[in-house]
């Protein structure tokens, strides 16, 4: 008897009599990256964060809403009769996914000056997964926004446009795939220069002009020369294009193509360059 | 001997122009705790990250478990666990989560994940405030669960980086048993510390680093015999009864010596139970003691001694 209850609560130990690689095998990269996303998305849960997160789209509504009206109606498509909140709303979305893209390269500075990063790079994962998961938590926490955007748009300025549901599920996805795959930049900034104050002043500079020469809020036609081969040319353009086309209920799989197809570049080229350049020492 | 679980030979790591370590080598026997003593910057850490693969050397080789640290480095993961200076674990996650989270990564199940985790907090006695983020967490709460949080794949190897540095007396107890029991169970330690006392008590063999270079090695007896002297000091009630005391001493043959206050004196003895001898003495002697202090060999006694050079002194830039 006394033997079966030792048996049944055996004494903890610091170390079991196997070692873990033969008793539990190894994690695969999706696990890993599941677990580690999981860990990634933690910060941003508390009620406070999500307060403040939420009310970020809101005041870009309510703001560029307002502003941006009294300029005239200068962002819908040429030729579609959307409402002026119908070629915002993606506007607003781009921006949102993009800012969050952007928050992943100090999230990874962050999470460097945070010692458990150490241990991560001390146990047999990959290290890939660890970045991976930095950019699908700040890719959840995108997620989040957009849905506020779409309903918030809803709710205060009526936004309810002929592409239906479908169209505005399709743009927050495309939205997000671009705010994922740009946040690819940022984290390779993040990795080669390890310095939060010189990538913020990057991720700055950079993300004022991504948004700002784009199609987003003024219509290229109207900016000097210089300024509109810039906006022809930004990615951001080419998404706002597409989810402006999917909102009027007019997707046009050439707008979609071209702007995953970028999105897919930036990532073939960044990811590469944050993986090979992320150590912790 | 056991096989060695760690085995470094000539390790140079070189940081630009700043060489952080000038060929050290050593040896850890499988289940034996090891000690690395030196004072800040004296490469102690250089080589446990190289050690835990975290930093490649530039020259010599370094085997942990039978692997090589470049070539091997994923094996070498497979079978190690690392406490570093500062808590590796997430402050945002409680102690629970922590745990479950290096579980998991290491392939186990959510069902073994989180039964692992639970007799980890037990073992630590953290059960308590297995559900409180670890941002709460005491700092010897914290140090805990980073030694369980490495401990979590069964390591047959484990590196413990200044495990003790910043913890009140207690937890620096609570710590010390712990990496007894570590050793009891099996597991190969390599401990750096700047507290001779700590590798005293802890570790079969200690092998002293200063800038970067090996200046000795052995068991802490032999150690401590080759720094010598462990001192007493007596402070008198009686100013006037020093004189006495020190020819009571001296007739016993220990050298005293008064010192500048002139209420006390010093003597160096052999072991902690000498003590007896010279307080005996004393009141032998019919003088009156207010106070009697024992004092152990410091790190800074045995670079003293093995090196000449005057102590923290930082590596030369």
């Amino acid at each position: 008897m006394t033997v079966i209850d030792a048996e049944a609560t055996p004494r903890p130990t610091t170390r079991p009599t196997l070692s873990v690689s033969e008793e539990w095998g190894g994690s695969n990269l999706l696990t890993q990256t599941l677990a580690l996303t999981g860990r990634s998305v933690r910060p941003y849960l508390q009620p406070g964060v999500l307060i403040v997160t939420f009310i970020e789209p809101l005041v870009m509504l309510l703001m560029f809403g307002g502003v941006l009206r009294a300029l005239g109606d200068t962002v819908a498509p040429q030729g579609s009769d959307l409402s002026y909140i119908a070629g915002l709303a993606p506007a607003i979305m781009i921006i949102t996914s993009v800012a969050a893209g952007a928050q992943a390269g100090n999230g990874l500075i962050n999470d460097l000056r945070n010692d458990v990063i150490t241990r991560f790079h001390t146990m047999p994962i990959s290290r890939f997964s660890v970045l991976l998961a930095r950019s699908l938590a700040d890719a959840a926490r995108s997620l989040y926004q957009l849905i506020a955007v779409a309903v918030l748009a809803a709710l205060i300025f009526g936004f309810n446009p002929p592409g239906g549901i479908l169209g505005v599920v399709g743009s927050i996805l495309l939205s997000l795939f671009v705010g994922w795959s740009m946040s690819w930049i940022f984290i390779a900034l993040a990795a080669v220069l390890r310095n939060g104050d010189v990538l913020r002043m990057i991720t700055t500079l950079c993300t004022f002009p991504l948004l700002f020469a784009s199609n987003a809020f003024v219509s290229p036609e109207s900016m000097p020369v210089w300024l509109r081969v810039v906006a022809e040319a930004n990615p951001i353009s080419y998404a706002n294009d597409a989810m402006r086309s999917m909102v009027a209920g007019q997707a046009s799989l050439t707008e979609l193509l071209t702007t995953v197809g970028v999105s897919c570049v930036l990532v073939a080229v960044c990811a590469p360059i944050a993986n090979r350049s992320f150590k912790v020492l | 001997m056991a096989k060695p679980m760690i085995q470094a030979v000539d390790v140079v790591k070189s940081f630009g122009d700043v060489k952080a370590l000038n060929g050290v080598s050593l040896s850890v026997p499988e289940g034996s705790i090891h000690g690395l003593l030196g004072h800040n910057g004296a490469g102690k850490t250089t080589l446990v990250h190289i050690l835990s693969t975290l930093l490649e050397p530039t020259g010599g080789t370094a085997r942990v478990c039978g692997y090589d640290v470049t070539a091997e480095a994923e094996e070498v993961r497979r079978c190690i666990g690392l406490t570093g200076q500062f808590a590796s674990v997430d402050e945002q996650l409680n102690g629970r989560e922590n745990l479950a989270l290096v579980a998991r990564l290491l392939g186990a199940s959510r069902r073994q994940a989180l039964a692992r985790a639970n007799e980890l907090l037990e073992l630590f006695e953290l059960t308590d405030a297995a559900t409180r983020p670890v941002l709460q967490y005491s700092g010897g709460m914290r140090r805990r669960l980073d030694i369980a949080a490495s401990l979590v794949g069964g390591p047959r190897v484990i590196f413990l980086d200044e495990p003790t540095t910043g913890l009140d007396p207690n937890a620096r107890i609570g710590v010390w048993e712990t990496i007894e029991r570590l050793a009891k169970d099996g597991t190969s330690v390599l401990l750096t510390t700047q507290y001779l006392e700590e590798a005293d008590r802890l570790c079969e063999q200690i092998t002293v680093l200063s800038a970067g270079s090996v200046v000795a090695d052995g068991n802490p007896a032999e150690l401590k015999a080759e720094v010598g002297e462990r001192l007493v000091t007596v402070t008198l009630a009686t100013r006037s009864d020093m004189e006495a005391a020190v020819r009571a001493l001296e007739a016993a043959g220990i050298r005293a010596t008064p010192q500048e206050s002139g209420t006390a004196l010093s003597a160096p003895v052999a072991a902690a139970a000498d003590l007896a001898v010279v307080v005996r003495i004393l009141s032998d002697a019919h003088t009156e003691i207010a106070e009697l202090a024992f004092s152990e060999p410091t790190l800074d006694d045995v670079y003293l001694k093995l090196t000449h050079e005057p102590t923290r002194t930082p590596v030369p830039a």
